[in-house]
């Protein structure tokens, strides 16, 4: 028998729904201010200012967030480095890559204090401490390039921020396509999203 | 004396600045070059002379680069692609200096090296100098009659076969001529563009243009200035009927072209240039006082410094600048990163959106057409642009990299205009057209290039050699007016940005050669110069070669590329593993099985 059992709160999910609709925001935009050429949906002009709106709000929910989980403790399930970690992410990789099509049980299982994979640790701190870091300062610095030409020239001008703007969004891009799959491959298809819908994830241990 | 010629002066001042009817010049003798009057001596008048008595003529000529047109430093950096009037200082080709003014002496004030004649003052100060008539002594070589023939249509002087005749009747007892027949006065717009480009101040005349060396500026840069509205214009300009709006905004708010081009020491105008001007002064008090400054104006006028304009680069850069009247930040407040725009782009790069006039692209000296005269290609014109009925369509200035005086590189609107020209290959002389015209005219003229060639050697040009040139042309005239301006992000965000269209400079390359971008007046080629499929010559503009990189504009970005590839990478590898999980699940042999055990089952046996 299965047991429903309290994974997300309410401010976990509102904070993932959040991230989640203004990182599409911001990418979408982002391309059509990256290539007004080629996308047409809101217009340059309007396509800036909405950019700027929504990473202001993107900034203020990742400040937001952090707080949560530090003061919740929940920032304790983004850091790896328990005993044997790098076995348990090998197996890991092991079951994507076999055991999900012979209908192996997940190796890791995730229960509310425990909740990530040893990849998925790996990847959201390197999302969090690596490609998120670098998207806001390089944005804060191309949108402050008016306002702050020195020190904007001092770290290589538009010419280098730029670019490397670009690249971490098609990293973000190619992160939320693996995400959402991945999501995907929970008990159900849909018991991932289920779960960060409701905040409740069913769950055999706690069945038993 | 002194106190009179400044109240004279002060209300002379007043009404050339408001541009309002001209008061009256003091009757002043005319006299010749030796200061008899030339109503008893018949002489030609000499202003060296005859303006002499109340103003500094020495000062004045020694203190315009008008003047020194022609001298070694002038010609060293001369290059007049209209007139092929190239740089090579003291030595004038065929002929020397009196061929040099026969040819190009119209666009000489006079004084300087144009010996035997003197600057001619009355060219710029009267209301309407008969241009005809000077022109035609100056090609006589009858320099010392070029002031008195520009006399010509003020009453004071006459025609006759055996020259030029004083009517005595406009003068007075003492010499002097009817002052309301000289009409002497500060310098209109009229008088700059008889040298220098179109310009037609009545609003309402139906302006047209016939573009060529005469109107040099006009036909390399666009540069009409006149109140008119384009809708009005004679000529057959592309969607005239929406274009409400003035030629040049300036010339409609009426300004002059001495409003920004003025003499430096004018003490109600003063402007220091900010290359003398010592760091920590805002502005000069001191001045001269209306008389000293009337008896001394100093001709060095302010100017820009623009590739086109070699002369008086002592002063280039000295003029009012738009941020002189104009605080861009009281009125761009709709611009995002306006103060990043301003220091990327000059006023005009949006100000001016485009040039509804004929354009040149190329100039091709390397054959002559029947009159002697190189063949002329316009941008925005497919026939003769002197046809009224010649379709003239709109054309969108290049922006290119310029450094102003400052060190700030900003985009300005350019014209590039290919030239292709003969040079002697032993001295590296250009081949003067007075030649050219003597080899390449005719019935039995030469057709091909190397018959050109072997015609130039027997001439006497050694090693004939085709080079070829891409001069770029600053275009700071033909203003609109604000609401005309350039306001739509995608002109330079987007990869529609006026950046990614190729840039036509020549249809053909004479003789095959590739010309260089001859680099002049702070403007830099970002960019390369490339021949399209057609064998046309083009340039591809890059504004990241010169460290711009607008929003949005980046055709070629590696970036892209390799976050295109990591996405179609990830949603392959994501679209294989989901593809093979739902192939597994609903093949045949899971049918009926729970999802997981199916797979599992499945999986089992395809692996196994």
């Amino acid at each position: 028998m299965k047991k429903e059992v309290k994974f997300y709160s309410l401010h976990e999910r509102i904070w993932h729904w959040i991230q989640a609709l203004t990182i599409l925001v911001l990418i979408v935009t982002g391309f059509e201010v990256h290539a007004p050429g080629r996308i047409h949906l809101l217009g340059f002009e309007l396509a800036v200012v909405t950019h700027t709106v929504f990473a202001v709000v993107l900034l203020a929910n990742a400040a937001m967030g952090l707080f949560y989980f530090l003061t919740s403790g929940a920032i304790r399930q983004y850091v790896p480095g328990e005993s044997g970690f790098f076995v348990k992410a090998l197996r890991q990789a092991q079951y994507y890559l076999g055991g999900i099509f012979r209908g192996e049980p997940h190796p890791f299982e995730a229960t509310p204090g425990n909740r990530l994979n040893p990849l998925q640790k790996v990847t959201y701190l390197m999302i969090l401490n690596v490609l998120l870091p670098v998207q806001v300062v390089t944005g804060v610095l191309i949108w402050g390039a008016e306002r702050w030409p020195d020190l904007v020239a001092t770290v290589g001008g538009l010419a280098l921020l730029v670019p490397i703007h670009a690249l971490a969004s098609w990293l973000f891009l190619s992160f939320i396509v693996m995400h959402i799959y991945l999501t995907t491959t929970g008990e159900t298809p849909t018991a991932n999203l289920k779960a960060m819908l409701t905040g409740f994830h069913e769950s055999e241990e706690e069945a038993k | 004396m002194r106190g009179l010629l400044a109240t004279i002066c002060f209300l002379g001042l007043l009404s050339g600045r408001a541009g309002a009817q001209r008061l009256e010049h003091p009757a002043v003798p005319f006299l010749d070059g030796d200061g008899a009057r030339v109503v008893d001596t018949g002489a030609p008048v000499s202003t060296m002379k005859t303006c002499g008595a109340c103003h500094d003529t020495e000062y004045i000529a020694t203190h315009s680069y008008h003047v020194s047109l022609g001298s070694a430093a002038e010609r060293a950096a001369r290059f007049d692609a209209l007139t092929l009037d190239a740089g090579d200082p003291g030595a004038f080709p065929d002929g020397g200096i009196e061929a040099w003014i026969r040819t190009f002496g119209r666009r000489h004030v006079g004084g300087g090296v144009a010996q035997g004649t003197e600057m001619n003052c009355f060219l710029c100060h009267l209301p309407a100098p008969a241009t005809a008539e000077r022109e035609s002594e100056i090609a006589r070589g009858s320099l010392d009659a070029v002031p008195t023939a520009t006399l010509a249509g003020t009453g004071l002087v006459s025609k006759s076969e055996s020259g030029w005749t004083w009517n005595k009747e406009a003068f007075d007892d003492a010499g002097a001529p009817d002052p309301t027949l000289l009409a002497l006065g500060p310098p209109s717009s009229t008088n700059c563009g008889v040298c220098h480009g179109a310009v037609e101040m009545d609003p309402d005349a139906a302006l047209f243009l016939t573009p060529g060396p005469r109107t040099p500026e006009t036909a390399t840069t666009g540069a009409v200035f006149s109140p008119g509205r384009i809708r009005r214009s004679g000529m057959n300009v592309e969607g005239k009927e929406e274009l409400s709006r003035p030629w040049d905004v300036h010339a409609a708010r009426l300004l002059e072209c001495s409003s920004c081009h003025g003499a430096p020491n004018d003490p109600a105008d003063y402007i220091e240039s900010p290359t003398t001007r010592p760091g920590h002064m805002k502005a000069e008090a001191r001045g001269l006082d209306l008389a000293e400054f009337l008896r001394t104006p100093n001709h060095d006028f302010r100017k820009g410094r623009v590739s086109q304009a070699q002369a008086g680069q002592e002063v280039a850069g000295s003029m009012r600048r738009c941020e002189d009247c104009h605080d861009a930040s009281a009125s761009h407040g709709f611009l995002p990163y306006a103060e990043r725009h301003f220091e990327r782009l000059q006023c005009e790069a949006c100000h001016i959106p485009a040039i509804h006039a004929p354009l040149l692209e190329s100039i091709d000296w390397t054959v002559l057409d029947e009159e002697g005269e190189p063949r002329l290609t316009y941008r925005g014109v497919e026939g003769d642009p002197s046809d009224p009925r010649t379709l003239v369509a709109a054309t969108v200035p290049t922006l290119l990299p310029r450094t102003d005086e400052d060190g700030t590189t900003r985009l300005s609107p350019q014209n590039l205009v290919s030239v292709f020209y003969w040079v002697d290959g032993q001295s590296g002389t250009v081949v003067p057209p007075t030649t050219l015209r003597e080899v390449l005219r005719g019935d039995a003229a030469p057709q091909t290039t190397e018959e050109v060639r072997r015609a130039l050697l027997e001439a006497g040009v050694g090693d004939p050699k085709i080079r070829g040139a891409v001069r770029s042309y600053g275009i700071h005239h033909g203003v609109a007016p604000a609401s005309w301006a350039v306001r739509d992000c995608s002109a330079c965000h987007g990869a529609t940005a006026r950046f990614s269209e190729p840039v036509a400079l020549a249809d053909t390359l004479p003789g095959g050669v590739m010309p260089e971008f001859a680099a002049s007046g702070g403007v830099a080629l970002a960019g390369s110069l490339e021949r399209n499929q057609a064998g046309a010559l083009e340039l591809r503009v890059d504004p990241r070669a010169a460290g711009l990189s607008p929003l949005g504009y980046e055709p070629d970005r590696w970036v892209d590329r390799i976050g295109l590839w990591l996405f179609v990478l990830t949603l392959c590898g994501v679209l294989i593993h989901g593809g093979t999980r739902v192939f597994l699940h609903f093949h045949p042999k899971s049918k009926g099985r729970p999802s997981t055990d199916g797979v599992a089952a499945v999986a089992g046996e395809v692996l196994r």
